[in-house]
C-alpha cells in the first residue's frame, strides 16, 4: 500500500523534497515566537532596561515575513503535487477501464465507478496535501520543540514530552476508530451516487407510474445511512480536537505547579518558564494536527484500498502489443461452450463455420444464446471450451482490438454519445467529412440530419434523448459504414425498433454493405433472414438446424414453426 | 440562496441554539485559563509558592470545562450540518422526480450527481466548519478584547487594529476566490461525466476500439481541470501566508510596546503574560477565519448551483385547480393537436377518437410522432396547440397522478431499477398484491424465465437490468404496465425486443384480459395492430389514413402498400418453391 502510494508520488519526487525542506525552515521560524517573548522578559523586561529592545522586535519582524513566504511557496508546492498526482491518477484509472473485460462493468453500478474516480480520487489528494506533506512538518516541528526545550531545561521538558506521548497515544486511538468510520462513509456515498444515477436514467418510467414516493423512500434510506455513517465520525472528531486541547493545558498546568517552585528557588528564570508555557501550547497544535493528519491519510487509505482494488482487477480486455496480422476469411466455431457464470451454459457445443463473403443469419428465441455469440466472437468474454476461429487463426492468439476493427458490431441499444452527429459517426477515428456523409446517406440517416439545426455539427444531448429511438438505430448504422469493417458486419436485433417502411431502407443498404463482406445477421424478421445465404437456428444454447430457408422449411422443425408463427396472420385473406 | 440556508438551519432551531450557547460557554471558560496562568506567574514573581498548586489546578479545571463547551460545540454543528445536508439532498432529489425532460435534456446526469453530493458536502461544511468557526471567532474576539479592555486599553486598541487589517484583505480576495471555485466546480463536473458516459457505453466504446480516443477526451478535460484548479490554488494557498504575517506583525508590535509599559510599571508581568496568551487564543479562530471563510465562500457557490435545480419549475405541473372526468370510462380525443419539438414540428392538426373500452393501433415511419402522441397524453409534453381530452376532461386539467394511474404504459426503450423483479414489476402500485403480481408474470410470459432466475422474481437484476435480455426488460416491463389493469393501456412497440412466439403468447394473454381497457398500440408488426378496432398510419405528425384492417386495405393507400409489400415477399418465398412452407 504505502509502496504504491510512493509510486504515485515519486515522479514529483524533486517538488516533494522541496516542500519538505521548506517545512524544515517553516518548523524552525516558528520556534521563534516563544524563544523572543522570552529573550524580552528575560534580557529586558524583568530587568527593566531598554537599551537594543526594538532590534529584538525587528529581527523578529523579519523572521515573520520569511515565514510567510515560505509558507505560500510550501503551499504551493504541496497543492501542485497534488493536483498532479490527481490528474495522474484519473487518467490511470480511466485508462485501466479501457483496458478491463466487459464482464466487470456487468456486475459493477456505473454511479460507484464514477464515486471512485471523482470521490476516492480527492480524498487521495488529501494523503498528500494535508497527510504526508503537513504530517511530515508536523513531525518536524513536535521534533524540533521537544529537542529545543531539552536543551533548555529536561526537567520541565520531560514534562512536556510526557503529556506529547500521552495526547499522541489518544489521538492515535481516536483516529483507528475514525478509519473505521470513513470507509462507511465512503461506501454509503457511492451508494447515494448510483442511486441519483439510476432515478435520473429512469425518470421518465418513475413519472408515468407515480413512483417518485417510492423512489424518494428508497433514496431515503440511502440518504439517511449516509447521514448515520458521517455523524458518527464527526462525533469521533467532535471528541478529539477538544480533548486535545484540554491536555495542551493540563501540561501548562503541570508546568506552572512544578516551574513555579523552581523560579522562586532561581532554579530557572521566569522568562524560561513562560517559553515553556508558550511552548506546551504550541505543542499541541502539531500533535493535534498530527492525528488530525492521520485521521485524513486513514479516510484516504481507505479511498486509496478502493482505488488500488480497481487498479489491481486484471486488465482482461488487454493483450500484449504483439499483433499477428488477422487474415480474411472465414468465421469457424468449433464445439464452443461458455457460461457467464459457473456451469450456467449459455452456448452448448456450438459448432459452425461462415465461409469468407457467405452472409449467415442466426436464428432463435430470446435468449437462446445469439448475442452471446456475437459477444464471444468479438472476445467481449472467452468461451470455456472448444475453439472460435478467425481466418484460421484461434481467436485467442488475436489482438481484441484487431478483431474488433475488423469487425463492425451494430447493437441493439444504440449508444449515443454527447457530442456532434458528425463526431457519432465517425468517433474518435479520423475519418474525413464526405466520408462520414457518404456513409449517412448510404443508411437514409441523412434526410434527418439536414433537418437538425447545424446538420452534422448538430451537438446531440447525453444519450441521444434528443432524437427518436429509430434516428438513434439510423446512427448507429451509419457509424457501422463509416468504420469500414472489412471482415464482417453483425448486426444484433438492430432492425427491431425501426418501422417496416425505414427497415426496407436499411435492408437496401444493408445488402449495399454486406456485398463481397462476411457476415452474420442476428434479426427477428424473416425478410432479413431470406436474404442471408445460410440460416442457423439456435436453441437454448444449442445449434438445432442449418441450412438455406428452403432446405430449412421443409425440415418442419424449429424454423418452420417460428415462420409460421410470423407470417400466418400476415396470410390470411384481407 | 440565504433563504433555504436559513429554513434549513430554522428547522432545527433547538441545536443551534444549544451551539451558539456552548460557543458562548466554552469560550468563556476558554478565558478562564489565561487568567489563572497571569495569577501564577504573579505569584511566582511575588514568591508566594503555596498558590501554585491551586492556581494550576485551576488552569486545569477550567480548561476541561472549556473543551467539554467546545465538544458540544462541535457535536452542535456537525450534527446540524448533517441534517441539513440529508434534508437539501432529499428536497434536491424529491425536486429532480417533479422535473420534466426538458430538465434533463440540458442538465447532464453526472452534473446533477456532482450537484447532490460534492456540493451538498460544501454546504455540510459551510455550517459545520464555516459558520459554527465564525461563530467561535466572533464570540472570542468580542471577548478577548473586552477582557484586554481592562489590562491595557492602549494595547487593545493597537491590536484590534492590527487584525482589522487581514479582513479588508479577505474581502479584497474573496468574490475572486467565489467566482473562480464555481468554475472548478463546473469544471469538475464535465470530468465527471465523461467519465459515467464512458462507462454507460464502454460496451460501444470498445466494439468500435475507440480507447484511446476515449482516453484523449478524458486527458483534454482532466488536464482542463487541473489548470483551473492550480489557478485556484496560486490565490487561495496566498490566505493563510497572509494571516500568519500580519498576525505575526501584531504580536510583535505588542509584545515590543507591552515590554515598554511593563517597565514603565503600567501593568506588572503576569497581567503582560495573561495578555499575550490572550492574543494567542484569540490568534487561532481569528487567524483561521481565512480559512473558515472559504468554507463559506465554497458553501455559497454550492448552494447556488443547488439552488439552480432547486429553482427550476418543471414546464409542465400538475394542475393547481384539477378536475374530475363526471364517468370514468377510459375515452381519449385528441383534438387538433399539433406539437413541435425545438422548432421542428412533430405533430400537426392531429384529432383522433379512441372511445371508452376499444383498441386502436398506430403505425407510421420513424419519426411520424407516433411516441410523441403518448408523451402528450401522459403529459411529459403539452402540444401548443389543440387539447387532448380524457373522458371529457382536459388532461391539462387532470392531477397527475391520477391520469397516470389511469392510463399505464410500455415505454419504447425499457427501464429497470437494480432491484429485485418483482419491485420492478410492482413499482406503479402502493400496494403490491402476490396474485396479481404472479398474474402480471404470467401474462408477459416472465414467468417462463423464472428459473434461470436464481430467487424468482425476488431475484436482484443489475444495473439498468443488464442481466437479463432484451426479450426479459421488454417483458418485465409490460407487466409492470398491466400489474393494476389500468383503465387504458398503452403499448409503445412493446415487442421489438420479444420473439415472435412469445409475441403471440403475450397477445394472447392481453386479449383474454381485456374486459373493458381501453388499448393504444404503437407498432410496427401488421400481427401486433392488425386486429385493431381502428388503425391509424401516421406520417410526418399527419393521420394519413384511419379505419379498421379490412377498409384499410380497401383504400390501397399507404397501409395496403405495407402490407402488400410484406405479401409480396411471401408471394416470392412461394416462387422460390416450397409446397410444405409458408402455409399451413
Amino acid at each position: 500500500m504505502n509502496r504504491r502510494l510512493w509510486r504515485l508520488i515519486r515522479p514529483y519526487r524533486t517538488l516533494l523534497a522541496a516542500a519538505v525542506l521548506l517545512l524544515l525552515l517553516l518548523s524552525m521560524t516558528e520556534l521563534a515566537g516563544p524563544y523572543f517573548t522570552q529573550q524580552a522578559i528575560d534580557r529586558y523586561i524583568a530587568p527593566k532596561r531598554l537599551d537594543g529592545y526594538q532590534w529584538l522586535a525587528i529581527l523578529w519582524f523579519f523572521v515573520l515575513v520569511a515565514n510567510g513566504l515560505a509558507r505560500y511557496a510550501q503551499l504551493q508546492l504541496t497543492n501542485r503535487i497534488g493536483q498532479r498526482v490527481m490528474f495522474d491518477l484519473r487518467n490511470a484509472i480511466f485508462a485501466h477501464w479501457q483496458r478491463m473485460g466487459v464482464a466487470f462493468f456487468d456486475r459493477t453500478a456505473v454511479g460507484e465507478l464514477v464515486s471512485v474516480i471523482s470521490n476516492d480520487v480527492d480524498a487521495i489528494n488529501q494523503v498528500f496535501t494535508s497527510g504526508l506533506i503537513l504530517g511530515i512538518g508536523n513531525v518536524v516541528s513536535a521534533v524540533f520543540i521537544i529537542v529545543f526545550l531539552l536543551l533548555i531545561n529536561w526537567p520541565l521538558a520531560l514534562i512536556v514530552l510526557g503529556m506529547a506521548v500521552v495526547m499522541l497515544a489518544a489521538a492515535t486511538f481516536i483516529t483507528r476508530q475514525l478509519r473505521q468510520a470513513q470507509r462507511w462513509t465512503r461506501s454509503s456515498l457511492g451508494s447515494i451516487n448510483g442511486f441519483i444515477q439510476e432515478a435520473v436514467s429512469g425518470i421518465t418510467t418513475i413519472q408515468l407510474f407515480n413512483a417518485d414516493r417510492r423512489i424518494r423512500d428508497d433514496f431515503d434510506v440511502v440518504n439517511q445511512q449516509y447521514a448515520r455513517a458521517n455523524l458518527h465520525s464527526a462525533t469521533l472528531f467532535s471528541i478529539f480536537l477538544p480533548l486535545m486541547n484540554w491536555f495542551g493545558a493540563a501540561t501548562v498546568g503541570l508546568l506552572l505547579w512544578f516551574g513555579g517552585g523552581r523560579v522562586i528557588h532561581h532554579l530557572l528564570t521566569l522568562g524560561t518558564l513562560v517559553l515553556f508555557i508558550q511552548f506546551a501550547e504550541r505543542l499541541i497544535t502539531p500533535v493535534r494536527d498530527l492525528a488530525d493528519k492521520l485521521a485524513i491519510f486513514q479516510t484516504a487509505v481507505a479511498s486509496a484500498e478502493r482505488i488500488f482494488a480497481l487498479l489491481d482487477r486484471p486488465a482482461t480486455d488487454a493483450d500484449a502489443a504483439t499483433t499477428s496480422a488477422i487474415k480474411p476469411g472465414s468465421v469457424s466455431f468449433d464445439h464452443v461452450w461458455f457460461a457467464y457464470q459457473g456451469e450456467d451454459w449459455v452456448l452448448k457445443d456450438v459448432s459452425f463455420e461462415v465461409a469468407p463473403g457467405e452472409k449467415v443469419a442466426i436464428v432463435g428465441a430470446t435468449g437462446a444464446g445469439k448475442s452471446s455469440l456475437i459477444s464471444v466472437l468479438i472476445r467481449f468474454y472467452d468461451i470455456q471450451k472448444g475453439v472460435i476461429q478467425l481466418g484460421g487463426q484461434d481467436i485467442r492468439g488475436l489482438d481484441r482490438r484487431e478483431i474488433r476493427r475488423r469487425i463492425g458490431v451494430v447493437f441493439q441499444d444504440p449508444f449515443i454519445f454527447t457530442g456532434t452527429v458528425g463526431y457519432n459517426i465517425s468517433l474518435g477515428e479520423s475519418i474525413a467529412p464526405d466520408r462520414v456523409e457518404r456513409a449517412a446517406a448510404a443508411v437514409d440517416a441523412d434526410s434527418f440530419i439536414d433537418r437538425l439545426r447545424g446538420g452534422y455539427d448538430y451537438v446531440l444531448h447525453e444519450r441521444g434523448s434528443d432524437i427518436s429511438t429509430g434516428q438513434k438505430q439510423l446512427l448507429s448504422f451509419a457509424r457501422a459504414f463509416a468504420f469500414e469493417p472489412d471482415i464482417l458486419l453483425v448486426l444484433d436485433e438492430a432492425t427491431a425498433s425501426v418501422d417496416p417502411e425505414t427497415e426496407r431502407v436499411i435492408q437496401t443498404s444493408l445488402l449495399k454493405l454486406v456485398a463481397g463482406r462476411t457476415s452474420i445477421i442476428i434479426a427477428h424478421r424473416f425478410s432479413t433472414i431470406e436474404r442471408a445465404d445460410r440460416i442457423i437456428v439456435l436453441h437454448k444454447g444449442q445449434v438445432v438446424e442449418t441450412g438455406t430457408h428452403t432446405e430449412l422449411l421443409a425440415r418442419q422443425g424449429v424454423y418452420s414453426r417460428l415462420y409460421e408463427l410470423q407470417y400466418k396472420d400476415q396470410l390470411a385473406p384481407p | 440562496m440565504i433563504r433555504i440556508l436559513l429554513e434549513s438551519l430554522m428547522r432545527h432551531w433547538r441545536l443551534l441554539v444549544l451551539g451558539v450557547a456552548a460557543i458562548l460557554l466554552a469560550n468563556g471558560l476558554e478565558l478562564l485559563a489565561p487568567f489563572y496562568i497571569g495569577q501564577a506567574i504573579d505569584a511566582i514573581t511575588r514568591a508566594q509558592e503555596g498558590r501554585i498548586p491551586v492556581l494550576a489546578l485551576a488552569v486545569v479545571v477550567a480548561a476541561g470545562a472549556a473543551a467539554l463547551g467546545q465538544l458540544v460545540r462541535r457535536l452542535c454543528f456537525s450534527g446540524l450540518g448533517y441534517r441539513v445536508e440529508t434534508e437539501l439532498r432529499g428536497r434536491l432529489f424529491a425536486h429532480l422526480l417533479k422535473l420534466d425532460q426538458k430538465f434533463f435534456q440540458q442538465i447532464r446526469s453526472g452534473d446533477i450527481m456532482a450537484r447532490a453530493t460534492n456540493d451538498m458536502t460544501a454546504v455540510q461544511a459551510l455550517i459545520a466548519i464555516g459558520i459554527s468557526n465564525l461563530g467561535n471567532a466572533l464570540v472570542i474576539f468580542l471577548a478577548v478584547v473586552t477582557l484586554m479592555l481592562l489590562i491595557d486599553w492602549q494595547l487593545t486598541v493597537l491590536s484590534v487594529c492590527l487584525f482589522v487589517i487581514p479582513h479588508g484583505v479577505l474581502f479584497i480576495i474573496g468574490p475572486r476566490t467565489r467566482s473562480r471555485f464555481r468554475r472548478l466546480q463546473e469544471q469538475f463536473a464535465a470530468v465527471t461525466a465523461k467519465a459515467q458516459e464512458n462507462l454507460s457505453g464502454i460496451r460501444m466504446v470498445k466494439a468500435y476500439v475507440q480507447e484511446e480516443a476515449e482516453k484523449r477526451a478524458f486527458r483534454a478535460l482532466n488536464q482542463d481541470y487541473l489548470d483551473k484548479s492550480l489557478a485556484f490554488a496560486r490565490i487561495y494557498n496566498a490566505l493563510w501566508p497572509v494571516f500568519a504575517i500580519t498576525d505575526g506583525v501584531a504580536s510583535v508590535v505588542l509584545l515590543y510596546l507591552g515590554g515598554i509599559h511593563v517597565v514603565q510599571g503600567r501593568i506588572s508581568l503576569g497581567q503582560f503574560v495573561q495578555f499575550m496568551t490572550y492574543l494567542v487564543i484569540m490568534s487561532g479562530p481569528v487567524l483561521g477565519i481565512g480559512w473558515v471563510v472559504t468554507y463559506l465562500y465554497q458553501g455559497a457557490a454550492s448552494l447556488r448551483r443547488i439552488e439552480e435545480i432547486l429553482d427550476w419549475r418543471p414546464a409542465i405541473q400538475s394542475p393547481s385547480a384539477p378536475r374530475q372526468p363526471a364517468q370514468v370510462r377510459g375515452e381519449i380525443r385528441f383534438e387538433d393537436v399539433s406539437f413541435s419539438y425545438d422548432g421542428s414540428p412533430v405533430l400537426e392538426r392531429f384529432s383522433l377518437l379512441i372511445p371508452s373500452g376499444s383498441t386502436v393501433g398506430i403505425v407510421g415511419s420513424v419519426g411520424s410522432g407516433k411516441t410523441t402522441l403518448v408523451k402528450l397524453l401522459l403529459r411529459l409534453h403539452d402540444p401548443q396547440q389543440g387539447r387532448i381530452l380524457f373522458d371529457g376532461v382536459d388532461v391539462r386539467d387532470l392531477p397527475f397522478e391520477w391520469l397516470r394511474t389511469q392510463i399505464r404504459c410500455v415505454l419504447q426503450e425499457p427501464f429497470l431499477f437494480s432491484d429485485t423483479l418483482a419491485r420492478n414489476i410492482t413499482l406503479g402500485t402502493d400496494t403490491p398484491d402476490p396474485v396479481q403480481l404472479e398474474w402480471a408474470a404470467e401474462l408477459s410470459q416472465l414467468s417462463a424465465d423464472l428459473d434461470q432466475f436464481p430467487d424468482g422474481l425476488e431475484t436482484v437484476i443489475g444495473e439498468r437490468g443488464i442481466t437479463l435480455s432484451g426479450g426479459q426488460k421488454q417483458r418485465t416491463t409490460i407487466a409492470r404496465a398491466v400489474l393494476t389493469r389500468p383503465l387504458v393501456l398503452v403499448l409503445d412497440d412493446a415487442f421489438s425486443s420479444v420473439d415472435t412466439s412469445t409475441e403471440e403468447a403475450i397477445l394472447n394473454g392481453l386479449t383474454a384480459a381485456k374486459g373493458n381497457q381501453t388499448r393504444l398500440v404503437i407498432a410496427h408488426r401488421v400481427s401486433t395492430i392488425k386486429d385493431s378496432d381502428l388503425i391509424v398510419v401516421l406520417e410526418a405528425g399527419r393521420a394519413v389514413e384511419q379505419g379498421t384492417h379490412s377498409q384499410l386495405l380497401g383504400q390501397r393507400g399507404v397501409y395496403a402498400r405495407m402490407y402488400g409489400r410484406q405479401q409480396l415477399e411471401d408471394d416470392l418465398r412461394q416462387w422460390r418453391g416450397n409446397p410444405d412452407g409458408g402455409s399451413r
